[in-house]
């Protein structure tokens, strides 16, 4: 069990590894000088030089990633090239943010989304091809195009809720709730369809195994069997899908931060590239990186947990 | 933006649960032609092909160019001038959309097609060569589906923010994943036919094999990955061009259209319907399109439409009572009279599985039902406790307890199952959830029974595990069904079978599934389980040693009809059917050593073929014309004995 979740840990250090070195190569191949954008139009040959040599974009990009790697291990991202900031700092300011979305929207896409594909194999027909359409319309619209709408009906002309920004839970809990239950709904559109019918596929299928028939042959309640033997047996495929989905919207975060204005990760980044601050830039994807480890972690052990096989043979 | 659609994960399954032995023998009619059969396959189809040609052709079809503005018609509603309406600069939309398509859809090919390309190789080649390249490919495919895809991306458009194009590399590099995972199962299977390894025998190389061989059967798989990619691939790039990448303005492309239309929603709202509304029906056509191509690919897979496993259903209140044809003796536990299961067939009609079962079981007796597999034997047995085949019904009588089983609701028969009759199935490993201790399952079915706290029920759990003489029973509680052998699960399900104190168990082949020296350990322990509390068994088997050791009563059932009913001890010595006569013939223990075994010709017939007359008469050796004129019914012979055959005088002269 400690074996086998080591193993899975140590597969993210490549991973780790890969995204800061892709990142890194790819950032130094940028065109636009970063020098230049920081002094601006009038500025000196030997400014620029001065600056260049200061942020050590003369040297060979392994020397320079050999640089940031120092750094990181001794436990800093370095500085940002325009607001002089910890990267550190600038990333964890807006982290709350990144996570409030992610996990708000994961926990809805799987509580929506397990609850509506439970409902279609108790119920099946219509509710079965109503569910299958719904799935699909969460897949193909996209998301920023649902977040614009939802801010045109329920925020401007309703007025239910905020239309952008954000209030940080320690300031106001309410004020929190509200600024994120449009975006999270957004967020989670795709997912709880997506969810919903890989719930329906795994779920359907376990209800037609033998141990299900023998359980009914045996008199247990049909919600015992369905809950407690059923779900139980699909949830592998469903937590994969979750865990798919997590990610995925963690990328879906850049756009949704940015149609309802919230100081996210995902801002930072689209921030960051367009002013190709590269250490601003390196520190926000080690950190959705690292986001990506702690879920795939974290399905990690719920497959332990509900595979005896996984938690007693390895 | 998802970048996973919901079909990308259930594709793994469609094509993967490829037969091993599928052969291409007929051709089946092309994939376009059974992709168009489909109504919503024709529609998508239809739909994504015209958004394709209508962007192409946009210079032809565009009522305006992609750039003439007119000042006095801005942000104007659908018109007949302006059918979509006009943007922020009094641009025509339709025509903005069918310009904007292009670099969009040209964008997502180029991913797409990279994506398929290195799918394909990686997948093919891990699925053929297997072993360590299948390995370290698998974790390359892991690692890719963890990257956080679109941060990447932002990180390669800020290099080149005049175009999408550069970007579409790493798109197509991470959205590889999926089809690397599912053209390799693909491939594995694939690679189990026949006539690749004929191939090789010819002395083809490994690379020849996988391009002449595998390739083309893969074809399909590969298809239905591609409209996937692709459809991530429009979300994915049109979500990079919302956020402003890529683009270069005025040019116009989708997802930058919708971030127009978003700044001008205050006065426009109808802006955004066309744009978001062009991203949305591509990605839908597509996505449609690989789910019915995903169906279409499967059926050239098996070569017939899918049909589903059928699931077991109960028919619940849908089962008609008939009347009895007979009261139920006195002193009987259980009665059945008259039993039918008639299930729909795929063409629709009902097909009839039991055809009028009768029989009676008493207190502390056993009786036996025999007959080959496909006799409805087993059916029978789950149509007592209320259980039929998908969409099934079940007619005629079963009284338990002066209480009519057949058509009681699922409330009523839920305080017989389990608690009065104890049902013992044939594979004991499926019969159990994988997920659950069998000390967990036991429990659980005690505190269903009697409502008894937690601590309780694992107690009687535990006296249970040890009823069924199983040693160690606190070890054996804490195991899961695949920690214990095949004897012990089937212990545990007896165990569970008597959790209730049954006064009947249904045994349907309880030791089929289990090695032969562990049948007679089974069998011991239900005899002395009835011996002990007089619970009545019906045991269902078609091994008549077992009706010699335990049955007191034998009904032999041929294609879901009883034949012959008699005492066990007169069945061995005096069989009054033909049929009964081979099946004791082909029994290996009677047979005289040295002698080849004999067996009975042909097989059970299949319950669409049932004939009017004797069901038997094509594998019977007395068969006369007469036998097939009409329904035979059940024969009286002597002491009780009856028997469904007319010309059972003969059986005499044969022996």
């Amino acid at each position: 069990m400690l074996a086998y979740l080591l193993r899975r840990l140590l597969l993210s250090v490549p991973l780790l590894f890969l995204v800061s070195i892709l990142t890194f190569v790819v950032v130094a191949l940028i065109p636009g000088d970063p020098a230049v954008r920081i002094l601006g139009a009038g500025h000196t040959e030997a400014e620029y030089h001065a600056l260049d040599h200061k942020l050590g974009l003369t040297k060979p990009i392994l020397t320079q990633y050999g640089h940031w790697l120092g750094q990181v291990l001794h436990g800093s991202l370095g500085t940002s090239l325009f607001s002089l900031q910890s990267v550190s700092s600038e990333v964890n300011q807006r982290l709350g943010v990144t996570v409030s979305l992610v996990v708000g929207a994961t926990l809805v896409s799987l509580v929506v989304g397990v609850g509506l594909g439970v409902a279609s194999v108790v119920w099946r027909g219509p509710l079965g091809r109503a569910i299958d359409a719904f799935s699909w319309a969460g897949f193909a619209i996209p998301n920023f195009w649902l977040g614009l709408i939802l801010v045109e009906y329920v925020a401007v002309k309703a007025k239910l809720l905020p239309p952008s920004g954000y209030v940080p839970l320690a300031q106001s809990p309410w004020d929190w709730l509200q600024s994120l239950i449009l975006p999270v709904l957004t967020l989670s559109a795709a997912g709880a369809t997506g969810i919903a019918k890989q719930t329906r596929d795994a779920l359907s299928e376990v209800m037609s195994r033998e141990f299900i028939v023998s359980m009914r042959l045996a008199g247990l309640s049909r919600g015992t069997i369905l809950f407690r033997h059923g779900l139980r047996n699909a949830a592998i495929p469903i937590v994969t899908i979750v865990g798919l989905f997590a990610v995925a919207m963690l990328g879906g975060t850049i756009l949704v931060e940015q149609v309802f204005v919230l100081p996210g990760l995902g801002s930072l980044a689209v921030q960051a590239a367009t002013d190709h601050d590269l250490p601003v830039i390196e520190g926000v994807v080690i950190y959705f990186t690292l986001i990506v480890v702690a879920v795939n972690l974290i399905i990690d052990l719920s497959y332990a947990w509900l595979n005896p096989r996984i938690r007693i043979a390895r | 933006m998802s970048a996973i659609s919901p079909l990308q994960t259930s594709g793994l399954e469609g094509p993967g649960s490829v037969p091993a032995g599928a052969t291409a023998s007929a051709k089946p009619p092309s994939l376009l032609l059974r992709v168009l059969r489909r109504p919503i396959g024709a529609a998508a189809l239809i739909v994504f092909v015209g958004i394709i040609v209508a962007c192409a052709a946009a210079p032809l079809l565009a009522p305006d160019g992609p750039y003439a503005s007119s000042l006095l018609a801005e942000l104007q509603g659908p018109s007949v001038h302006h059918l979509l309406g006009t943007d922020e600069l009094g641009r025509d939309i339709l025509s903005r959309l069918l310009y904007g398509g292009r670099p969009t859809l040209l964008a997502a090919a180029e991913a797409t097609a990279i994506a398929i390309f290195l799918g394909t190789i990686l997948g093919v080649v891990s699925g053929y060569r297997r072993g360590l390249t299948d390995r370290v490919v698998s974790l390359w495919a892991d690692l890719l589906l963890t990257m956080p895809v679109l941060v990447v991306l932002i990180v390669v458009v800020s290099v080149y923010p005049s175009s999408l194009y550069p970007a579409m590399l790493p798109l197509g590099l991470m959205l590889s994943a999926a089809p690397i995972r599912v053209l390799r199962s693909v491939t594995l299977a694939v690679r189990e036919d026949l006539y690749i390894d004929a191939a090789r025998v010819n002395g083809l190389t490994h690379r020849q094999i996988m391009i002449r061989h595998v390739l083309p059967r893969i074809r399909g798989p590969i298809v239905v990955q591609a409209t996937l990619v692709g459809a991530v691939s429009v979300l994915m790039a049109s979500g990079l061009a919302f956020l402003g990448f890529g683009v270069q303005v005025p040019a116009p492309s989708w997802g930058s259209m919708v971030a127009e239309a978003a700044s001008e929603y205050q006065q426009q709202s109808w802006f955004l319907v066309p744009t978001g509304g062009a991203i949305a029906l591509t990605v839908l056509s597509l996505g449609l399109l690989g789910d019915v191509l995903r169906d279409a690919v499967a059926e050239q897979w098996t070569g017939v439409a899918p049909r589903r496993r059928p699931r077991v259903k109960s028919a619940g209140n849908a089962g008609s009572i008939a009347a009895g044809s007979a009261e139920a003796a006195p002193g009987v536990t259980l009665s059945v009279r008259d039993l039918r299961v008639t299930a729909p067939a795929a063409n629709g009609t009902d097909l009839v599985l039991v055809d009028g079962i009768s029989f009676d079981l008493s207190a502390g007796r056993t009786l036996a039902i025999v007959g080959e597999s496909g006799c409805g034997k087993s059916v029978t047995a789950r149509a007592i406790l209320g259980v039929a085949p998908a969409g099934g019904r079940i007619s005629g009588s079963a009284r338990f307890d002066g209480r009519e089983l057949v058509g009681a609701s699922e409330s009523q028969l839920r305080a017989v199952r389990g608690r009065r009759i104890g049902f013992i199935g044939q594979d004991p490993l499926t019969a159990l959830d994988p997920t659950q201790t069998t000390g967990s399952a036991l429990a659980e079915v005690v505190r269903a029974y009697s409502g008894c706290r937690a601590a309780a029920a694992r107690g009687r759990a535990l006296e249970l595990l040890a009823r069924v003489r199983l040693e160690n029973p606190e070890r054996i509680a804490g195991l899961y069904p695949h920690q214990i052998s095949g004897g012990m699960a089937q212990r545990v399900t007896i165990a569970r079978a008597l959790a209730g104190d049954p006064e009947i168990i249904v045994a349907d082949e309880p030791t089929t599934a289990l090695d032969v020296t562990v049948q007679a350990d089974i069998l011991a322990l239900l005899v002395s389980l009835q011996l002990s509390s007089g619970i009545a068994i019906l045991l269902i088997t078609h091994d008549w040693g077992v009706v010699a050791g335990m049955a007191d009563e034998v009904l032999v059932m041929y294609a879901g009809q009883a034949v012959e009913r008699t005492a066990a001890e007169r069945i061995f010595d005096h069989p009054q059917h033909p049929y009964t006569d081979l099946l004791l013939r082909a029994n290996p223990q009677r047979a005289p050593a040295g002698s080849a075994l004999p067996s009975i010709r042909g097989t059970v017939p299949e319950p669409a073929d049932w004939p009017v007359g004797c069901r038997f008469a094509g594998r019977c050796p007395l068969a006369q014309d007469d036998c097939q004129a009409a329904p035979i019914p059940m024969l009286a012979v002597e002491g009780g004995h009856e028997s469904r055959c007319i010309h059972a005088d003969q059986l005499q002269a044969v022996r």
